[in-house]
């Protein structure tokens, strides 16, 4: 009783019909953004932040929440369709979605990955109804050498789990880290790294950073690299899966959900990593994999439905423990903090408005997706067209104006071009600025937990070991950590000796594999 | 560093970056000489400054402790980086491309002063309108055409809608 209460009064939250507003106008914008190339979940949040501040807490995130699962549908429409991936959770599809299109099956990949996804959406749903409360129930002994641990695992699982290099992923984190201890010292409020500008003596702004990274940033980018789209005339006749269609990825719908699920609670994981391991993971059982890259319809339905259970799953750490695990995450936080609630265990029993009105209102904009993604295809293929040369003007004026409202600040307008150069120069070099912001966020987490850690443990490093949550936490990153690399080494031991025997310079050629 | 997924590796993570792979060509040398040493250069400054503020003991931080702490991981990152990924090609060259994101923002930081002097509707068309023209391309008749629209949609939205107290046109 005391469980089901609070859901079911999320419901009146969620279907309040100006909720029910910003539910369909997140997925609907989730599902354009997905299919523009030029224009991803995270921009496009980043971008919006501004205009949160302005609407309720909860509405606020049900629409960034409906923005976040919506993109994942919308990016396979033009993966499918013209093998152009609108998202970078649904780059892995355009490789089999594309085949099936271009064999006069695009209809059946579209429909078993609008089913997929809604699929591991729902399950994800559940598993977040039914995991989060209890989650919460559990942090709430946590204390400040818990939250240090989790908060470190954040930022050095991220950069671990990443796509790019793990060193590079590091050095965005702890540049991260830097950039969030601007401002006053969170204990004796001494003025640091502001070097006298009176502009930076209350830090770096989330809002303008994240726009600058993301918003700015990435337009620049793009601007370089415009995709031209080659627009092949698919042709959508059935949109519904065929019984041996359904028969043949049911397994593979199932299995995705589970994983992106799993995938999606981790730091770094999301969309993109779980629509990966889920593609990697249905090739590796798969009796032929041959059929892999000529239209197999596994490799639609896993990725499809794991990439949408872990854009659900991964709210779970952010609304029970207060830690982001992707960028997504971490600009919801930000949206949070603008609203004034701090996300962290208390979050259900202090506002279940907010908790279980946005968990709820996933249900809603799930089936909101299901309905909408099939009959408008040809409508959000028709906005491929839109060329980036008129959307980035548009998108950079909506940022310049965005983040002058938040606090009025024309600083705030040179800090996004500053941090738009700064993301176009990370891209430009091989660096993700993903990591930068999370670690942005966790920093002050990160630096008040450990001073206050410290202080408990008297100085002593080893007292989080003493600790039973804190040296389990140790033990559970350092086992992520651990497991990859040593299954990589592994790897390249066997390969090794299969090699060596047939030739001398096998040696270093697989030792380059593994380095590269 | 090995990754678990092989297929991971194999695609590029940016959707628009797809097919533009080959466009741009990787940077060379001395441009990831570069972008390995800008990080320990960066990190070296934070931990003198961090140093500069006071370490503390860690009983009792100063407020330099932390910044510190984590200008050694910039430091030990950006090395390891530049020994261990030597080979790693994973930054672009700059090619002229480069060269209109460098005038497109000029053109923004030239918007924020004048919005301050004029308001933000002319300063918003024009660089909408520049935008348009001479970075994207478009014919005369699509940059009026968009560049108008866009600003008057932003009206509504910001002024209108929003009650966004931006600098405004005035009319002496």
């Amino acid at each position: 009783v005391d469980f089901f209460d609070p859901m079911l009064s999320g419901f009146e939250v969620a279907l309040h019909p100006t909720n029910l507003l910003y539910v369909l106008a997140g997925v609907v914008i989730g599902m354009i953004i997905g299919v523009l190339p030029g224009l991803g979940p995270v921009a496009t949040i980043a971008l919006l932040l501004p205009i949160t501040y302005e609407i309720s807490a909860e509405s606020a995130i049900i629409l960034l929440a409906g923005i976040y699962y919506g993109a994942m549908y919308g990016g396979t429409i033009t993966s499918v369709l013209l093998q152009l991936p609108g998202e970078a959770a649904t780059v892995i599809t355009t490789i089999d979605g594309y085949q099936m299109a271009r064999q006069g099956r695009a209809g059946a990949a579209l429909g078993i990955s609008a089913i997929g996804s809604f699929i591991g959406g729902t399950i994800s749903i559940l598993g977040l109804t039914l995991l989060a409360p209890v989650l919460a129930q559990f942090a709430l002994d946590f204390g400040p050498p818990e939250y240090a641990v989790l908060a470190l695992a954040g930022v050095l699982l991220v950069a671990t789990l990443g796509t790019v290099s793990a060193a590079k992923s590091l050095i965005a984190a702890s540049i991260g880290l830097l950039l969030a201890t601007m401002g006053p010292d969170p204990v004796l409020a001494s003025p640091r790294f502001t070097f006298g500008v009176d502009g930076l003596a209350d830090g770096v702004d989330f809002v303008a950073l994240a726009m600058g990274l993301f918003g700015l940033g990435e337009i620049l980018y793009n601007l370089e690299h415009r995709a031209r789209a080659k627009l092949g005339r698919a042709k959508v006749s059935n949109v519904w899966p065929s019984k041996e269609d359904w028969r043949q990825s049911r397994g593979a719908v199932g299995r995705g959900s589970v994983l992106g699920f799993v995938i999606g609670l981790l730091p770094g994981g999301g969309g993109v990593l779980s629509s990966m391991a889920a593609y990697a993971v249905e090739k590796r059982r798969a009796k032929q994999p041959e059929r892999f890259g000529r239209g197999a319809i596994e490799g639609v339905a896993a990725p499809e439905s794991a990439n949408n259970a872990a854009a659900t799953s991964s709210f779970i750490p952010l609304l029970t423990l207060g830690i982001p695990t992707n960028p997504v995450m971490a600009l919801i936080f930000g949206a949070l903090l603008l609203q004034g609630i701090p996300p962290g265990p208390r979050l259900i029993d202090e506002n279940p408005e907010v908790f279980w009105g946005v968990v709820d209102s996933m249900y809603i904009g799930n089936i909101f997706l299901l309905i909408l993604s099939i009959p408008l295809v040809g409508l959000f293929v028709k906005l491929v067209m839109v060329r980036d040369s008129i959307l980035a003007p548009i998108v950079v004026m909506v940022t310049m104006l965005g983040v002058y409202t938040v606090n009025n600040a024309v600083f705030d307008m040179f800090i996004v071009i500053f941090f738009g150069i700064v993301g176009y120069l990370m891209k430009k070099t091989g660096f993700e600025p993903g990591p930068l912001v999370l670690a942005f966020v966790l920093g002050s987490i990160l630096e008040t937990t450990f001073r206050q850690s410290l202080r408990i443990f008297d100085g002593n490093p080893a007292g989080f070991f003493g600790r039973p949550i804190s040296a389990t936490l140790i033990g559970l990153t350092l086992l992520i950590l651990l497991v990859p690399f040593a299954l990589a080494r592994m790897r390249t031991h066997r390969q090794l000796s299969d090699e060596s025997a047939d030739s001398p310079g096998a040696e270093k050629a697989t030792t380059r594999d593994s380095v590269d | 560093v090995s990754r678990p997924l092989p297929d991971a590796e194999a695609q590029p993570e940016d959707g628009a970056g797809l097919f533009e792979e080959e466009e741009i060509p990787r940077a060379g040398p001395v441009g990831h000489l570069v972008a390995g040493i800008v990080p320990v250069l960066l990190g070296l400054f934070c931990l003198v400054y961090s140093i500069s503020l006071s370490v503390g003991t860690p009983v009792n931080p100063g407020p330099g402790l932390w910044p510190a702490t984590a200008s050694v991981l910039l430091i030990v990152a950006g090395l390891w980086s530049l020994v261990f990924e030597r080979h790693r090609r994973d930054g672009e060259a700059f090619t002229r491309g480069g060269l209109g994101i460098g005038i497109g923002i000029v053109t923004l930081i030239v918007y924020v002063f004048a919005m301050r002097r004029v308001g933000f509707e002319i300063p918003t068309l024009l660089v909408l309108a520049f935008w348009l023209r001479f970075l994207g391309k478009e014919s005369w008749l699509m940059t009026a055409i968009v560049s108008a629209c866009t600003t008057a949609v932003f009206y509504l939205l910001f002024i209108v809608l929003l009650g966004a107290p931006i600098p405004r046109l005035t009319f002496y």
